[in-house]
């Protein structure tokens, strides 16, 4: 594809993506904003909230592309320092599981660093393996054994969502160029977050349209089968007409554009059950605008892993 | 130049540092704009929160302004009463009030402090204590301000800050914090007693607030 702007390092299919994208946001802003001024309602405030993450996105994916690609891998482990520590916030943990708590943290730059050099090795492992026996190890270190389990449970499974999962979108951009493919890991990271994002609206216009029969009442009482059967035909089908983005054949496009969106729906009511856990689950007095980074992140923290490795196997 | 030292202090780095990294949020930190001189009263969990405050105070208050802390800590030995004062602007202040002639009366100190003055960040419950509970104020506050009446006094809650830096503990971890600043209590008849009861009062108000605002999500 040419491009449309000459002298700027995205290929013509990112540039006509990209283009798309803004396209829709300026679109739907100016539509929720004149619609907000005559009536206002929960449902308006959180299609707001989304476009405002969609922003940020996009914003954050337009500097990385024409700046520099570090500003990628630094926002996206921001992305992950933001949604542990809100994670932390949130459960309650043993006031001798700080240190357990501050090697987390450590986690993040060390992971995001062996994104950026690309070293596949080391990076699939580090947390998993690594970090899965260093963290139980500085638990039983800090003498307390009561209520122990639940700590060396909880603080591998906080980085394995905020971390280990959000970093390979952060990989992406390092891998090697495939030849004959010029959208490149860029053009891969926009498939991924457009059609997981795509995903999650079309799983709500779907269900606020059709939706009859409540999928996991107790967990989330909003989600219906139409909702989620909705989401998945129309990221299959938006997935299938964007797959100039990724090296895949029609038929890998659509498997992977199908996974995408079942995994989506997996990590979202995960998240779902910890926060209800939790208890941080009423929503009435929210503050319009401050919905949390968990909520944005929930579904991509599966739908990278799960969409990286198929790519992995399939382009590589 | 005091003035530019504490502004690069306190608001290019800490402020900077408490937003971005710890996740500290204010609620109402327009309130603190519009005086020539007032006192702080908020509840204590850190020793992160004289610091936290003093980055939200405006620019041109900051050299007038005084966290106030116990001598017997803070003023352990010259080069930590140096630290204290040269970094984080503190006045301090014996525990006990004085017995005896010629020894210091901590209400004494803050008095000149308030007649010369100096604002100041006052920690009323005396000591840190355990994240989400009020400890019962001390009455200092309120034989204090019973002789400055004209000051208005700024109520203070801190939620969360209990987890950043917690009591007995040496490693700092971000924690998302919400600081509420109340409106300004003005005093006009009340005795000591009642100053104290109310800005008790107006603290846990603000406690209340914040525990209807605990973070939510969507979905």
């Amino acid at each position: 594809m040419n491009k449309l702007i000459d002298g700027i390092s995205l290929s013509g299919e990112i540039q006509i993506v990209i283009g798309v994208i803004l396209g829709i946001l300026v679109v739907s802003s100016l539509l929720f904003w004149t619609y907000g001024l005559f009536k206002s309602s929960p449902g308006l405030t959180e299609l707001k909230m989304r476009t405002k993450s969609w922003w940020a996105m996009a914003t954050l994916f337009l500097m990385a592309a024409l700046i520099s690609p570090i500003i990628t891998y630094i926002g996206i482990g921001f992305l992950s320092f933001a949604a542990l520590r809100e994670f932390y916030s949130v459960i309650q943990l043993r006031r001798t599981d700080r240190v357990g708590m501050l090697f987390c943290y450590l986690a993040i730059p060390i992971q995001y660093t062996l994104a950026y050099m690309g070293w596949y090795e080391l990076f699939i492992i580090f947390i998993p393996v690594f970090m899965f026996i260093w963290i139980p190890f500085v638990l039983v270190l800090s003498g307390e054994t009561k209520m122990i389990m639940t700590s060396m449970a909880g603080l591998p499974t906080s980085i394995m969502l905020c971390v280990f999962g959000l970093s390979h979108m952060a990989y992406l951009i390092s891998l090697p160029s495939i030849e004959g493919f010029a959208a490149g890991g860029k053009g891969l990271l926009l498939f991924l977050i457009f059609i997981t994002q795509m995903n999650d609206v079309m799983q709500f216009v779907w269900g606020k349209l059709l939706g009859r029969n409540k999928i996991l009442p107790k967990i989330s009482p909003n989600k219906t089968w139409e909702g989620f059967l909705g989401g998945l035909l129309s990221s299959i089908v938006i997935g299938y007409f964007m797959r100039f983005l990724t090296p895949l054949s029609e038929l890998e496009v659509i498997l992977v554009s199908f996974l995408i969106a079942g995994v989506g729906f997996i990590g979202d009511v995960i998240v779902s059950a910890i926060k209800r856990d939790m208890g941080v689950k009423d929503m009435g007095g929210a503050i319009p605008g401050h919905g949390g980074v968990l909520d944005r992140i929930d579904s991509l923290s599966m739908t990278t892993p799960i969409f990286f490795h198929m790519v992995y196997f399939f382009a590589y | 130049m005091r003035g530019l030292f504490l502004y690069i202090i306190f608001k290019l780095w800490w402020k900077t540092f408490f937003s971005v990294i710890i996740g500290v949020r204010f609620i109402g930190a327009r309130r603190f704009i519009g005086h020539e001189q007032f006192v702080l009263a908020s509840n204590h969990n850190s020793h992160a929160d004289a610091v936290t405050l003093m980055s939200a105070i405006p620019p041109t208050m900051l050299a007038k302004t005084f966290p106030v802390a116990a001598a017997d800590y803070f003023g352990r030995n010259k080069f930590i009463s140096f630290i204290s004062w040269m970094f984080l602007n503190l006045i301090l202040i014996p525990r006990k009030r004085a017995s005896e002639a010629g020894e210091k009366d901590p209400i004494q100190i803050m008095d000149d402090a308030l007649k010369d003055g100096k604002s100041l960040i006052l920690f009323p419950e005396g000591s840190r204590g355990e994240a989400g509970k009020l400890q019962t104020f001390k009455k200092g506050i309120g034989i204090l301000m019973e002789n400055n009446r004209k000051i208005p006094i700024i109520p203070i809650y801190m939620e969360g800050i209990g987890r950043v830096l917690p009591k007995g503990n040496k490693i700092m971890l971000p924690s998302l914090t919400k600081i509420y600043v109340g409106d300004p209590i003005y005093i006009h008849e009340e005795s000591a007693e009642e100053i104290t009861a109310i800005v008790e009062k107006r603290v846990l108000e603000l406690k209340d607030k914040s525990a209807s605002f605990r973070p939510k999500f969507n979905s």
